[in-house]
């Protein structure tokens, strides 16, 4: 088996090899896409002259010939046009997709390995969640005494929508993305993702997307916050076009992706990989995006329909047309709390996957964790109207609304158990991502009681719109999704990058952000249950205290974040040499080497035993051992440069 | 976890296209499923408008009222067209240019059904931005035509393929899978067709007696169910 086979699609009669594809790069992106959104600018401008929508239909289109300008200047449609035309990709054009002997440059074009869009996708999180972060620090900066004046109402009230959409953007992607990407092909022992191109698509939507999200800054803020609640999205400035375009791009890319992950998962496990075997990261990242394939359309429809409020004069959401806000606060949540589950589910089941590893132990009832994710999974589209409750919409279905809400609470603690019960008297090695599993079951503790506590009908009428509600989804969001992701950075840093994350400057900026964390969030419990409104610019001298704290906490996490990212840059270029299995764990990403050979695996793994069998008399069968990478590459094609 | 080398000639062998053939169906499925929650909450919202009728301006009187001749006639075609494609499909093994022919068919038809859905927004007798209905009929048509410029695109790229010899057959997995597209684009036009006539069965009925009447008479009152709102 050759690298060459790898990316071997069987066409019957390709085309030429070569040709203008090869020159296609971000930067030809970003030339024809400014192109394409100067035309599709003066288009709009001729058709909708003097519209009453005319600044809208204009910065729609603006936006939307810059996505296709872009995507079509890097390359992304040249498969399908070669497809359509009978021309397949030949060999050889798909091996300079891969990124076969390319160097730097491959992060620059529309590579096609897994393992390039693994790491573009961290890049990416990682840029997100810095400009999300930097938004936090501005809004807790003016938050840090009453009437502060450090921002303005309308600035505030931007920031604040912006921050929290960049940020639930970013942790969507944050685990299935990177680790979903690099880690779980190598993981399930398969070449690829089953979709390779499709996968870059997903990868490169996104960042069409962060310059048509952050133009919203620049054309009148997102008023409405990120949830975009009508009718004010009917009414808010082009900076809501912004915020519609971004999330209609990110829902393709979030459909494209799930594809793509399940499909792989699915119909590319290694032989032997049974669903008994299979580790419990790849189900945690299975669930994530099976979720999120049918609960993104339907954000993407509620988008849809505002766009043709916005600029056709649609009456979707305007009463006096026969419109109904609800039906937007229906479509969305129908998206947003599944969404929830999206973001955790892989972040929770990555740190499950590293505790057996740290704990020296089978990871505690396997099948518990697979009951518990799969009864999140059932559950989480059946909770919706829980965010509705204040809203009047069906006070009849209150109460079975709150009934669902709590019980989802009993998978959940499933999955606490099975941690609890894999740390039970395991020999546990104490390295940084085993401290983000002890820090994400204290800070999910506090966010699952505290949703219990909104899921209750006649409390969330009390505390709805407070800052106890923002407080209780950061959480849940950061406190355990986020602490999850930068345990599993912290795990599968080694692989890859081939260095190690520095161990003291880790240690240094998780006690700063989580103890900075516990900071600003049981502060903001206080002022929320006090009675702070949530997205308000001015507050009661009142609430001081608690906010001056708040902000101090948001400090120290900024503060452990730059830590973090100084260790992550300076780790990456001059950290220690990793060997190919630091942690000693037992499955399959470990058993290649670093570099990992552009194919992977140069010889197919067969799996014959269980991916936790730590501590455990073999089964058997053959040794434990890796499997001969590298040795079946026939002609040395197989490592990277 | 274990593992251990496969040295025999399966293992080393390529994969098949059978192989491919299935992932890609699966793929094209899945992404169906996200099409199909697009689908569903494009009617819901129909629907949910419908019966709570805000205001009682859903539609209200003195505004047209869109055919159901144009959806219904443009889902015959859809389904004609995808069912031309399968019987070329079934018969791909005795002649390629019998599939062609049949392909060929399928395709215009298609392009056809885009072509009457784009004169069928044309000929509305209402503007988008009349009421919730206008807007929600336009949206069901405008996702059609989309549905269907997709379909044109996947229709004409396997006539092209068929015509340069670049198909396995029958069997060939791009062939079947962009039959498996064909057919969900006729059920969601079916779908769109569907929601239209459960809707306008109730355009322009009288409500309730406690209820004003929003004067709309463009249905007959005959056809009314009782106490329909």
């Amino acid at each position: 088996m050759t690298v060459a086979d790898t990316y071997k699609t069987d066409p019957i009669k390709g085309g030429t090899d070569g040709g203008v594809m090869r020159r296609l790069n971000v930067g030809t992106g970003v030339v024809a896409g400014i192109v394409l959104a100067v035309v599709f600018n003066l288009a709009a401008k001729s058709l909708a002259k003097n519209a009453v929508h005319e600044v809208d239909v204009r910065a729609t289109a603006t936006m939307v010939g810059w996505a296709i300008g872009f995507m079509a200047g890097l390359g992304a449609f040249t498969g399908p046009f070669r497809w359509m035309i009978g021309a397949d990709l030949t060999h050889a054009d798909e091996l300079f997709l891969a990124g076969k002997d390319q160097g730097v440059g491959r992060y620059f074009r529309f590579t096609t390995d897994h393992k390039v869009v693994g790491i573009q996708y961290l890049v990416l999180t990682m840029v997100m969640l810095g400009a999300g972060g930097t938004m936090a620090m501005l809004i807790r900066t003016d938050l840090i005494s009453p009437n502060s004046g450090f921002l303005g109402p309308q600035t505030y009230n931007s920031l604040v929508g912006l921050h929290g959409l960049t940020m639930i953007l970013a942790t969507i992607i944050m685990v299935t993305g990177p680790f979903g990407n690099f880690v779980v092909p190598l993981m399930i022992g398969a070449r690829d993702m089953a979709f390779p191109r499709l996968n870059a698509l997903s990868l490169w939507l996104l960042v069409a997307m962060l310059p048509v999200l952050y133009s919203a800054a620049f054309l009148g803020g997102i008023p409405m916050g990120w949830v975009g609640y009508t009718p004010i999205a009917d009414q808010g400035p082009a900076g809501v076009d912004s915020y519609m375009i971004a999330i209609l791009i990110f829902a393709v890319s979030t459909a494209v992706a799930g594809m793509n992950i399940t499909t792989t998962i699915v119909t590319m496990r290694a032989r032997g990989m049974t669903w008994t075997r299979t580790p419990i990261f790849v189900y945690g990242v299975l669930a994530s995006v099976v979720l999120a394939l049918p609960a993104f359309p339907m954000f993407m429809a509620a988008e849809i329909l505002l766009l043709v409020d916005r600029l056709m004069g649609g009456g979707f959401y305007v009463p006096n047309r026969g419109g109904q806000p609800w039906l937007y606060q229906n479509l969305f949540w129908l998206m947003g709390h599944p969404e929830v589950y999206v973001i955790l589910i892989p972040a929770v089941t990555a740190l499950m996957e590293l505790t057996a590893v740290f704990a020296r132990k089978p990871l505690y009832s396997f099948r518990v964790a697979v009951l518990s994710i799969i009864g999140i999974v059932g559950l989480s589209v059946t909770v919706w109207a829980h965010h509705m409750f204040a809203s009047g919409w069906a006070p009849d279905l209150n109460g079975p609304f709150m009934l669902t809400t709590e019980m989802i609470s009993i998978p959940t603690g499933g999955l606490f158990l099975v941690i609890l019960g894999t740390l039970w008297r395991g020999r546990i090695w104490t390295t940084m991502p085993m401290m983000c599993t002890y820090a994400m079951l204290w800070n999910f503790i506090i966010g699952g009681i505290t949703g219990i506590y909104l899921s209750d009908v006649p409390l969330d009428y009390a505390l709805h719109g407070s800052m106890f509600v923002t407080a209780h989804f950061h959480y849940t969001l950061m406190g355990a999704g986020l602490t999850g992701a930068i345990g599993a950075l912290a795990y599968w840093f080694p692989k890859m990058t081939g260095r190690m994350l520095g161990k003291t400057s880790g240690f240094v900026s998780f006690w700063l952000v989580q103890i900075g964390f516990n900071v600003t969030f049981l502060g903001m419990f206080m002022v929320g249950m006090e009675g702070q409104p949530r997205r308000v610019v001015h507050f009661d001298s009142a609430y001081h205290t608690g906010n001056l704290i708040s902000t101090i906490g948001a400090y120290c996490i900024g503060t452990g974040m730059l830590i973090l990212l100084y260790d992550v840059v300076s780790s990456w270029r001059h950290g220690e040499i990793a060997p190919m299995n630091p942690w000693g764990a037992k499955t399959l990403e470990w058993t290649v080497p670093n570099p990992i050979p552009l194919e992977n695996f140069a010889v197919l793994p067969v799996v014959t035993e269980d991916a936790y069998g730590y501590g455990e008399p073999a089964e058997v069968g053959p040794a434990p051992v890796p499997a001969p990478v590298g040795a079946g590459s026939d002609r040395g094609e197989g490592a990277m440069a | 976890m274990s593992t251990e080398s496969l040295v025999n000639k399966e293992a080393l062998a390529p994969e098949e296209p059978e192989d491919f053939g299935e992932r890609w169906r699966t793929g094209a499925i899945l992404l169906i499923v996200a099409d199909v929650s697009f689908v569903v909450a494009l009617s819901f919202a129909f629907l949910y408008l419908r019966g709570n009728d805000t205001q009682t301006s859903f539609h209200p009187g003195g505004t047209g009222v869109a055919s159901l001749w144009w959806p219904w006639v443009i889902a015959a075609v859809m389904v004609a067209s995808y069912l031309a494609y399968r019987f070329g499909l079934e018969a791909h093994e005795p002649g390629r240019r019998h599939f062609l022919n049949a392909g060929v068919l399928g395709v215009g038809g298609m392009f056809s059904a885009l072509v009457l859905t784009i004169v069928e927004m044309y000929r509305f007798p209402f503007h988008v931005s009349d009421n919730a209905y206008s807007s929600a009929v336009w949206v069901l048509a405008a996702g059609n035509v989309f549905h269907l410029l997709i379909t044109v695109f996947l229709g004409l790229g396997i006539v092209i393929r068929v015509q340069r010899r670049a198909t396995r057959g029958a069997r060939d997995w791009h062939v079947r899978i962009v039959g498996i597209w064909y057919a969900w684009v006729c059920i969601a036009a079916v779908i769109g067709a569907l929601t239209l006539t459960v809707a306008n069965g109730t355009v322009g009925c009288p409500l309730a007696p406690d209820q004003p009447d929003p004067g709309a008479r463009s249905v007959l009152v005959s056809s009314c169910p009782s106490a329909s709102r």
